[in-house]
């Protein structure tokens, strides 16, 4: 579904850059890109989304991310971002009713059947009571919802999460990865998640991709990635797993330093 | 939502009924005013015989320049809209990329010169207008890249460098400064249908080509990153907008002069009657533009006849309060 091969990306202003990163994420494979602040965790996404030009190969779903124009491209990968700024005030439904573009022709409005869509998708969300609202009269929590929303009506094969979870309370989190895990399974739909709670990633993904320094240090199934050892030399932190019994569920403890 | 929709469609309807009144009313009042009854026997819908008198002031001098004020309204409001949607910044207006101050350098600069008439006047202004364009762009074109910050920067610095010399050239040729003065506040006193026919193909080319961008318009809202994972290439849309926005306002300046308050104000209201949805957004601000023109027109010519007034100030007169009033009513809003 997605292969990345030898991707090496640089900034013009600064000295970071993305070295020779390669992997591969299958079709309806929920991957999250974890490690420390400023490891290129959101310039490989970008990379990924094909807002920042690259050497090397990225190839999504048939064929390489350069040879799609822009709205092909939103037909397959769509984007929820981790805070937006509107120009304007749009309502929920206004907002949400965006995602739906790239499937419509150029002078042709929404029809039926994309704003019953829309409506599925802010009813999945829990926004339905919302619709006419300004965003900007929302809860950061409920904004988040909006943003998946419009993620989701897009229609994607791939699913891009910029820390989707970082605003909101703990039973808000589980309730947002709910969502998104039991939609992506049921429609088949690859998942790539920047997460900064390992617990969650652990927890909620099928493979690790852990960054440092712009390099791709390990990648794979969470367990084998996010090793006491790992952990350890790339976010400075002494840490023990304890395993639930009777679940697969594992939680990474820090060993307190104060 | 069914109640929003029909106010927005009621909001919609009202600025294109008026629209038809207000093109109505500027054919027939001015310093002589001309009977309904005269309008519609001209047009074949009345049987009384047609004053020649009325027939010249009408065709000669009235629809010409209620065209040219209509023309110029649509062009000024819809360039306004995709000069903050694609600034994302809702005090953008098309004159900030110093289009404004180039067209009045160039509008001085022919009155200066002996011999040169009106005629020159506009072809002067529109060479400025895109001289100063042409300075600014390559300016904010940065490493390949149009950066609007730097572009908003130069148009400033560039728009205060023209006019201090629009001020030297009016301070040194006391006998031109009226004319000086009067062009910079605009006027559509000269306007005959020459000068509609040079301005009519690029403005109702510029509202297509802005009308065929309406989604790309509406993803804009995103900010860039959003656009593009919504299927629209943003840098690359908004740049030709941006372009095509100036060089249609460079046209209506070098007829009318510099007409202020119409790019800034009109999307603003029409924004608040009928939502920020470019596909309505873009037709009702033409209308409401235009509407606005011609009515600020109407009572430029009348409000001291037989004198007439520079449009510029009454289109200040009116979008100045109004726009005082929409930012009270934001900071309540927001507080």
């Amino acid at each position: 579904m997605i292969h990345i091969r030898d991707v090496v990306f640089r900034y013009q202003t600064d000295d970071f850059s993305l070295k020779h990163i390669s992997m591969d994420i299958h079709q309806g494979e929920r991957v999250s890109i974890v490690g420390p602040n400023g490891s290129g965790k959101t310039t490989l996404m970008k990379v990924m989304l094909g807002i920042l030009e690259t050497t090397g190969k990225v190839r999504m779903v048939e064929k390489s991310l350069d040879e799609y124009t822009t709205k092909e491209r939103a037909r397959i990968l769509s984007y929820m971002p981790q805070f937006q700024a509107l120009s304007h005030s749009l309502t929920v439904r206004e907002y949400v009713e965006l995602g739906r573009y790239p499937h419509t022709e150029r002078f042709r409005d929404l029809s039926p059947r994309d704003h019953q869509k829309v409506l599925e998708m802010m009813e999945l969300t829990h926004l339905t009571s919302y619709a006419d609202r300004p965003l900007e009269s929302l809860s950061g929590g409920e904004r988040q919802r909006v943003f998946l929303a419009k993620a989701l009506v897009q229609d994607p094969k791939i699913l891009f999460l910029d820390e989707p979870i970082t605003y909101l309370d703990m039973s808000q989190q589980l309730a947002m990865l709910k969502i998104v895990k039991e939609y992506c399974e049921n429609k088949n739909i690859s998942v790539v998640a920047i997460m900064h709670d390992l617990n969650l990633a652990l927890n909620f993904s099928h493979k690790i991709a852990l960054l440092s320094h712009g390099s791709l240090v390990d990648y794979g199934p969470p367990k084998q990635v996010l090793t006491p050892k790992n952990i350890e030399n790339i976010f400075g932190t002494r840490v023990s797993f304890i395993d639930i019994p009777g679940s697969e569920a594992a939680y990474i403890v820090p060993e307190l330093t104060f | 939502m069914v109640s929003v929709k029909r106010k927005k469609q009621t909001g919609s309807w009202m600025i294109v009924g008026l629209f038809f009144l207000v093109f109505m009313a500027s054919l027939l009042i001015g310093s002589e005013r001309i009977p309904i009854n005269q309008l519609l026997a001209m047009v074949g819908l009345h049987d009384e015989p047609v004053n020649p008198v009325y027939y010249q002031i009408l065709v000669q001098l009235r629809l010409p320049r209620a065209l040219a004020a209509g023309l110029i309204g649509m062009a000024l409001a819809n360039s306004g809209v995709v000069f903050q949607t694609c600034f994302r910044n809702p005090l953008a207006d098309p004159y900030m990329l110093g289009i404004s101050s180039g067209a009045a350098l160039g509008a001085s600069i022919s009155f200066v010169i002996p011999g040169l008439g009106p005629a020159w006047t506009g072809l002067f202004a529109f060479v400025g207008a895109l001289g100063a364009l042409a300075f600014i762009y390559t300016i904010g074109w940065m490493n390949g890249k149009l950066d609007s910050t730097v572009l908003i920067l130069s148009g400033i610095a560039v728009g205060f460098f023209l006019s201090a010399v629009v001020s030297l050239l009016a301070a040194l040729h006391q006998e031109r400064m009226e004319q000086i003065i009067f062009w910079t506040m605009g006027s559509l006193n000269a306007i005959r249908f020459s000068q509609v026919r040079m301005i009519i193909i690029p403005v109702l080319a510029s509202l297509m080509i802005f009308f065929y961008h309406w989604k790309d318009l509406n993803l804009m809202v995103l900010g860039e990153e959003g656009a593009i994972t919504t299927g629209t290439n943003a840098p690359r849309v908004s740049k030709i907008l941006l372009v095509i926005a100036s060089l249609s306002t460079a046209f209506v300046v070098s007829v009318s002069g510099i007409i202020g308050f119409v790019g800034l104000v009109i999307p603003h209201l029409v924004r608040l009657a009928i939502g920020p949805n470019h596909r309505s957004l873009l037709p009702i601000s033409a209308f409401a533009g235009a509407t606005f023109l011609m009515l600020s027109d109407v009572i430029a010519r009348t409000i001291v006849a037989p004198r007439q007034l520079p449009i510029g100030i009454i289109t200040a007169f009116l979008g100045s309060p109004y726009f005082i009033y929409l930012i009270i009513g934001l900071k309540r809003r927001q507080s």
